[in-house]
C-alpha cells in the first residue's frame, strides 16, 4: 500500500517534468539549432513518460491488490457477524438488504481506498508541483496561471450546491415512475375492463414528462459546469498569451516558457476536475460505512449466558410455562401459553394461520426469547444453556427444503460417518460427494425432502422439531417420506407443527392454538369427540358429509 | 439483431425531430472549425512575437483567440445541451411507445409476461442505454470525427510530412485502446458473474438462516462464501490489470505524439522549413485531436452492447396487439347467456369445457368450486376479457357484434384482487372518469365504503399508499366494489370480491344493491354460505365443467359435489369464528 502511494507520487513528479522539457527544447535546442540536444530531450521525455507509465501502473495495481484484500477481510467479518446473528435481524432486514451490506457497501468503501484516499494526494501533489515549477522557473507567469483558480472555485462551489439536489429529485421521480409502471401494468387488465387505458396512458405520459424535465435539469447542470470550466481555461490561456506575448516581445520571457505555462494551465484542470468525482465517491463511502457500522454495531440479544448450565439431558419434559410473546407491544402473538412435551413423546401443535405455531417453534430453538414466562428443559431455562449445547440436541426440519450449493456431505454437516449412517437409516442411496446443483433442483422432490431428514438425523438429536415437514406430494413419494419420518422419529422427543391435521393424528398429544392461546388439547380421538375447533378444522380439511 | 432494425429505430427517433438533427450536425461542424481556429491563431501570435512584437497586432490576435474560445464554448454548450435533451426525449418517447403497446395487450399477454420483466424493459432498457446509441453515442462520434478531420486538414495545410509523422502513431493507439476496452468488458463480465454467484449464495444462506443456525452449517456456509469472495477478488484484480492500461493510455498515451512532434517537428524547425509558430500550433492540434480519437475508439468497442437493449425492446414490440373490436351494435338488454363455452390455455390445457350459464336482469347467480375449477376463467369470459368465440350473448346479441365501449360501460367487474394504485381513494374509484356527485355517493353507499370514510384523514382525497397498503383487505375490496358501481352497471361480476368483508357488511351490501340497482344482472364467485343461500341459482364447477346447477335448497338435497363444497365453506366460517383468526378454505 505504502509502496503504491510512493510510486504514484514519483509518477506525478515525472508527469510534471514534461512541459518543462518541451520549454527547454524550444528555448535552448531550437534556438541554437542543436539537433543532438533536441533528440536527447525527446528521448528523455520518452524515457520519463515510460517510467511514469510503468511506475503508475505498478502503483495502482499494488493499491488495488491491497484494497481488495482489505475488503475481503471486511466482507468475511460481516458475513461471520450476520451468520450468527439474531433471527430478528434477519427477519427485519430482507436478505436483499443484507446482501447489499456485505457486497455493495463494501464495494463503495473499496472505491474510497483505490480512488480517493490514494488518488487525491497524487492530484494534490500534481497541483502543488505545478505551482512550484511555474513560480521557480518563471515567477512572472505564476499569478496568471493562478488567476483562473477563483472563477474555477466559484463554478465548482455553485455546481456542488445545485447538482446534488437535482440528482436527488431525478432519482425520486424515477422511483415514482418505476412504482407507477409496476402498479399500472399489474392493473392493466382491470383498466382495460373499465375502458380506462387512455387515462393510464395519459398519466404515464405526464409522469414520463416529469422524468424528462427533471433529467434535463440534472444533466444540463454538469454540461454547464464542464463548459464553464473549459471556458475558464480558454480565457485563462488567452490572458496568459495577452500578457506573455508582450513579455516575449520585450525579451523578458522566452517562447518556451510561455508554451510551458500553457501546458501547465491545461494540465492543472485535470486534478481539479477530478475533485468533484472524489467528493461524490467520498460521500457514497461515508453512507456505506454508516450502514455497515449499523450492522456491525447491532449487538446480538440471543447469546450464551455468562456461565452456562450444562445440558441437563431431557428426561422429564420440555415445557412452555406461561409464555408470552409479541413483536410490537400492542399485538401479542402468544398470550401466556402452557405446553408440556414429555420426554420421548410425540406432540403436535396445530391451528389456523396466525395462531402462533411458528412462534412456538422459534422459542424452542431460541431463535427468539419469550417476552414473558419461560421455556424449560427439565426445569432449566433455555436462556441458562449455551446456545450451541441446546441447538446441537435439536434436529430441525422445515417445510421449505433448504439445500445449499456444495456436496451432499457438506449439506449434511460434514461428518462422513454420521452422514452415511443417516442416509443408510433412511434408505437413501445418493453418494456423499455428489455436488448439488442449484439448491438440489437436480434431485427429485422426495430425495430433497429425505436429505433434510438426513441432515437432522446426522446430528443424532434428542429432540426433533418438524415444521410442516411433509407437504403434499404424490402418494408414492408420500409413503416413502412417511416411512423415513417414522425411522427419524423413533426414540426421539418430537414436536410437530402442522397446518395439515393428517400430519399429527398419531401424536400422543395435540395442542390446538387459536389467536395466541391454547384452545384445547388431547389425542386425535379425544379432540374429535370434543367437537370443538379441532373437529371444525378436521371437517374443513377432509370435507364433511355431515 | 440486424442492421435494418437499428436503422428502423434510428429513423423512427429522428424523423420527428429534423430541427434537432440539423442543429446537432450543423453545430458539430461549426465546433470543429472553431476548435481548429485556436491553434491557428496561436501560430500567428508566436510568429508575431518573434517577428516584430507589435503590441497592437498581438493584442488583436489575443482578442481573436478570446472571441474564438468564447464562441466555441457557446456553440459547444448548445450542442451538448441539445444532445442531452434529445437523449431524454428519446427515452420519454420510447417509454410511451412501449407502454402504450403493452397497454393494448390482452389478459393472455399479462399472464405470459411477468410485471417485473416489463418494468425492467420500460425503465432499464428505455434508459441512457437506448439513447446513448440513438443519440449521444452516435453524435459524439460524429462530432469527434469532424474535429479529428478538421485538425488533420489544418495540419496538412501547414506541413503534410510532419502531419504524417505525428498522426500515424495515433490509429495504433486507437486500435490498442479499442482492443483493451473489449478485453476489459469481457473481464468485467466475469466480475459480474462472480458477484451474482455470491449474491445467490448469500441469498440461499440468509434465506435458510434457521436451518443454517439450527443445523450448525455456519462453517460450511462460511467456507463457500470465502471461496466465492476470493474468486471475485481475483476477477476484480484481473479486471484492474486491463482497466489501468486503458486508463493510462487515455491519460498519458497522447504524450507519445508530443515526443514524435518534438523530435520530428524540432528538426524541421532547425532545418528552417517550419516556423516556430507552426511548430507550437502543431502541438495545439495534437492536443485537440487526441481525445476525440479516443471517443471514436470508445464507440467502436461499445456499440454492440446496444443491440442487446434494442433486441429486448423489439422482442416486446413484436408481440402483436389483439385486433381492435369492430362490433357496432348497441346494447339492448342486460341478459347474459353463455352457451357451450370452452377455453384452453395456449399449450392446450382445458380451463373450461362446454359451460353454459345464463342470468337475467334481477338475477343473482352464485358460482362455487375448488381452486382450479375454472371460476375465475368463467368470470373473465363473462366480462369479455377472455375470448370464447360465439359462446356469449348480451341482451341477445353476440358479444363480438356489440359496440365495445358500450359493453364495457355496462359491465361492472370486480376481480379477486381489486388492484389499487398509489393515488387517492377518489382516483382509485373513478380511474379518471367524470361522474356526478350523486353517482359517487350512491356507489360509496352500496359498496359500504361510506362506513370507512370518517376514519380517513382527508376523506376521499386520502392517498392509499403503494398498491393500497394503508387499507385493510376489506377496505380494498370495498374500493373495488365502488369502482364497479360508480358506472351504474347493468351487469355486475364479482370474482370472490367480498371474501374480506365480514358477514354483516356483506349482507348490508346486498341489501343496498337490491335497493339501488334492483335490476342488475349479477354473477358472483363466492365462498360465503349466506350469499349462496341468497342466490337464485348456484353453478358448481369441477375441473372446468359445470357439474351442477340449481338453487341452494335443491342442491343440498341432491347427491353431488355441491354438498361437499358447501360443507367446507360452512366449516371454514365456523373455524374462523372459533379461532378468531382467518382460516384459508383450501
Amino acid at each position: 500500500m505504502l509502496a503504491g502511494v510512493v510510486g504514484l507520487l514519483i509518477g506525478t513528479g515525472l508527469n510534471l517534468a514534461g512541459p518543462y522539457i518541451v520549454a527547454q527544447a524550444i528555448d535552448v535546442d531550437l534556438a541554437a539549432g542543436d539537433t543532438v540536444g533536441l533528440v536527447r530531450k525527446g528521448l528523455l521525455y520518452l524515457a520519463l513518460l515510460l517510467a511514469n507509465l510503468g511506475l503508475t501502473y505498478a502503483a495502482k495495481i499494488a493499491i488495488e491488490v491491497a484494497a481488495q484484500r482489505a475488503m475481503l477481510g471486511l466482507k468475511t467479518e460481516l458475513f461471520d457477524h450476520l451468520i450468527d446473528h439474531d433471527l430478528a435481524v434477519h427477519d427485519q432486514q430482507t436478505s436483499g438488504r443484507l446482501i447489499t451490506r456485505v457486497q455493495g457497501d463494501t464495494e463503495a468503501l473499496r472505491f474510497l481506498f483505490s480512488e480517493v484516499i490514494l488518488a487525491a494526494p497524487a492530484d494534490l501533489a500534481l497541483f502543488v508541483g505545478m505551482a512550484v515549477v511555474v513560480t521557480t522557473t518563471t515567477p512572472a507567469l505564476a499569478p496568471l496561471v493562478f488567476a483562473v483558480l477563483p472563477p474555477y472555485l466559484l463554478l465548482f462551489g455553485l455546481f456542488r450546491l445545485v447538482s446534488p439536489p437535482a440528482f436527488i429529485a431525478l432519482r425520486a421521480v424515477k422511483a415514482k415512475l418505476t412504482g407507477f409502471l409496476s402498479e399500472h401494468l399489474r392493473a392493466m387488465p382491470v383498466l382495460q375492463m373499465f375502458d380506462r387505458v387512455p387515462w393510464a396512458n395519459d398519466r404515464a405520459d405526464t409522469l414520463n414528462g416529469e422524468v424528462f424535465r427533471k433529467e434535463v435539469i440534472a444533466h444540463l447542470l454538469p454540461v454547464g459546469y464542464f463548459n464553464g470550466v473549459f471556458l475558464t481555461r480558454s480565457l485563462g490561456m488567452v490572458l496568459l498569451l495577452w500578457v506573455g506575448a508582450g513579455r516575449v516581445a520585450e525579451g523578458t520571457l522566452t517562447v518556451g516558457a510561455l508554451v510551458m505555462g500553457l501546458g501547465y494551465l491545461r494540465q492543472m484542470f485535470n486534478p481539479l476536475m477530478r475533485l468533484s468525482h472524489h467528493l461524490a465517491t467520498l460521500e457514497r463511502a461515508r453512507a456505506a460505512a454508516i450502514r455497515i457500522a449499523g450492522i456491525r454495531d447491532t449487538p446480538r440479544t440471543i447469546t450464551d449466558p455468562p456461565t452456562p448450565v450444562p445440558w441437563p439431558g431431557l428426561r422429564d419434559a420440555l415445557r412452555l410455562e406461561d409464555v408470552r410473546f409479541h413483536y410490537t407491544e400492542d399485538t401479542p402473538v402468544l398470550k401466556g401459553i402452557d405446553l408440556t412435551i414429555p420426554a420421548g413423546s410425540h406432540v403436535g401443535i396445530v391451528g389456523a394461520t396466525g395462531a402462533g405455531k411458528t412462534t412456538v417453534l422459534n422459542l424452542l430453538l431460541r431463535f427468539r426469547d419469550p417476552t414473558g414466562g419461560r421455556v424449560t428443559v427439565d426445569g432449566v431455562d433455555l436462556r441458562d444453556l449455551a446456545l450451541d449445547a441446546l441447538r446441537r440436541r435439536i434436529g430441525l426440519v422445515l417445510q421449505d427444503v433448504h439445500l445449499f450449493a456444495g456436496t451432499i456431505l457438506a449439506n449434511l454437516g460434514g461428518d462422513p460417518v454420521a452422514a452415511r449412517a443417516a442416509l443408510d437409516t433412511l434408505g437413501v442411496e445418493l453418494p456423499l460427494d455428489r455436488e448439488l446443483i442449484d439448491g438440489g433442483q437436480d434431485l427429485s422432490r422426495g430425495e430433497r425432502q429425505l436429505l433434510t431428514f438426513a441432515r437432522a438425523l446426522a446430528r443424532d438429536p434428542e429432540i426433533l422439531v418438524l415444521d410442516e415437514a411433509t407437504s403434499a406430494v404424490d402418494p408414492e413419494t408420500e409413503q416413502l417420506v412417511q416411512s423415513a419420518l417414522q425411522r427419524l422419529m423413533e426414540g426421539r422427543t418430537t414436536v410437530t407443527v402442522a397446518h395439515r391435521l393428517a400430519t399429527v393424528r398419531d401424536c400422543d398429544r395435540i395442542y390446538v392454538l387459536g389467536a395466541g392461546a391454547v384452545v384445547e388439547s388431547g389425542t386425535h380421538a379425544e379432540l374429535l369427540a370434543a367437537n370443538g375447533l379441532y373437529a371444525a378444522l378436521h371437517a374443513l380439511q377432509h370435507g364433511t358429509a355431515a | 439483431m440486424t442492421g435494418n432494425t437499428v436503422t428502423a429505430w434510428f429513423w423512427r427517433v429522428w424523423r420527428g425531430s429534423p430541427g434537432s438533427l440539423a442543429t446537432i450536425l450543423g453545430l458539430s461542424l461549426v465546433n470543429a472549425v472553431l476548435v481548429t481556429a485556436f491553434p491557428w491563431l496561436w501560430r500567428d501570435l508566436v510568429e508575431e512575437m518573434r517577428r516584430s512584437g507589435d503590441p497592437v497586432a498581438m493584442k488583436e490576435l489575443a482578442l481573436w483567440m478570446a472571441g474564438v474560445g468564447l464562441a466555441q464554448s457557446s456553440v459547444y454548450i448548445v450542442l451538448q445541451s441539445v444532445r442531452s435533451i434529445m437523449n431524454s426525449r428519446i427515452q420519454w418517447r420510447a417509454r410511451n411507445r412501449v407502454f402504450e403497446h403493452v397497454s393494448a395487450m390482452d389478459a393472455e399477454f399479462f399472464r405470459r409476461w411477468r410485471t417485473g420483466d416489463l418494468v425492467t424493459r420500460l425503465t432499464d432498457d428505455c434508459s441512457d442505454k437506448l439513447s446513448w446509441f440513438l443519440c449521444s453515442g452516435v453524435f459524439r462520434t460524429v462530432e469527434a470525427s469532424l474535429v479529428v478531420l478538421a485538425c488533420i486538414i489544418a495540419m496538412a495545410t501547414i506541413d503534410w510530412r510532419l502531419t504524417l509523422w505525428v498522426v500515424l502513431p495515433l490509429p495504433l493507439l486507437i486500435v490498442g485502446q479499442a482492443l483493451a476496452q473489449g478485453a476489459l468488458e469481457r473481464r468485467y463480465a466475469a466480475v459480474q458473474a462472480a458477484i451474482s454467484g455470491i449474491n445467490d449464495e448469500l441469498s440461499a444462506t440468509f434465506g435458510g438462516i434457521r436451518i443454517v443456525q439450527a443445523s450448525g452449517l455456519g462453517a460450511q456456509a462460511r467456507a463457500r462464501f470465502v471461496a466465492q469472495a476470493e474468486g471475485q477478488r481475483r476477477a476484480e484484480i484481473r479486471t484492474a490489470l486491463v482497466q489501468q492500461v486503458v486508463g493510462l493510455m487515455y491519460g498519458y498515451g497522447w504524450q507519445i505524439a508530443v515526443v514524435a512532434l518534438l523530435i520530428a517537428g524540432g528538426n524541421h524547425v532547425i532545418r528552417g522549413d517550419l516556423s516556430l509558430g507552426a511548430f507550437v500550433a502543431f502541438e495545439g492540434f495534437v492536443m485537440t485531436l487526441i481525445w476525440p480519437m479516443f471517443d471514436v475508439g470508445m464507440f467502436l468497442s461499445r456499440y454492440k452492447q446496444t443491440f442487446v437493449t434494442l433486441g429486448r425492446l423489439d422482442e416486446l414490440l413484436a408481440e402483436s396487439t389483439p385486433p381492435p373490436a369492430v362490433g357496432s351494435a348497441s346494447l339492448t338488454g342486460n341478459t347474459l347467456a353463455l352457451r357451450g363455452a370452452s377455453v384452453q390455455t395456449p399449450d392446450g390445457a382445458t380451463l373450461l369445457h362446454d359451460v353454459s350459464v345464463s342470468a337475467a336482469p334481477g338475477d343473482l347467480v352464485a358460482v362455487v368450486g375448488a381452486v382450479g375449477a375454472g371460476k375465475s376463467t368463467l368470470m373473465e369470459v363473462l366480462s369479455g376479457t377472455r375470448p370464447a368465440p360465439g359462446a356469449l350473448t348480451v341482451g341477445g346479441e353476440p358479444v363480438e357484434d356489440l359496440d365495445r365501449a358500450a359493453l364495457l360501460a355496462a359491465v361492472g367487474y370486480v376481480p379477486q384482487d381489486p388492484v389499487l394504485v398509489s393515488t387517492t381513494l377518489r382516483e382509485n374509484i373513478l380511474l379518471g372518469r367524470e361522474v356526478d356527485a350523486e353517482d359517487l355517493d350512491r356507489a360509496l353507499h352500496v359498496s359500504r365504503l361510506e362506513q370507512d370514510l370518517p376514519a380517513f384523514p382527508q376523506g376521499l382525497d386520502t392517498p392509499v399508499g403503494e398498491r393500497g397498503v394503508t387499507l385493510s383487505g376489506g377496505q380494498q375490496q370495498r374500493v373495488g366494489l365502488a369502482r364497479a358501481l360508480v358506472g351504474q352497471p347493468g351487469i355486475l361480476l364479482l370474482d370472490d370480491a367480498t371474501a374480506a368483508l365480514d358477514a354483516d357488511t356483506e349482507a348490508a351490501f346486498w341489501a343496498a344493491l337490491d335497493d339501488v340497482l334492483p335490476d342488475v344482472t349479477a354473477v358472483v364467485v363466492t365462498h360465503r354460505v349466506a350469499t349462496i343461500q341468497r342466490a337464485d341459482r348456484v353453478l358448481v364447477l369441477e375441473e372446468g365443467r359445470a357439474v351442477q346447477v340449481g338453487s341452494h335448497d335443491e342442491l343440498v338435497q341432491a347427491d353431488g359435489p355441491f354438498r361437499r363444497i358447501y360443507g367446507r365453506y360452512a366449516a371454514s366460517e365456523q373455524v374462523g369464528q372459533m379461532s378468531g383468526s382467518w382460516a384459508p378454505v383450501e
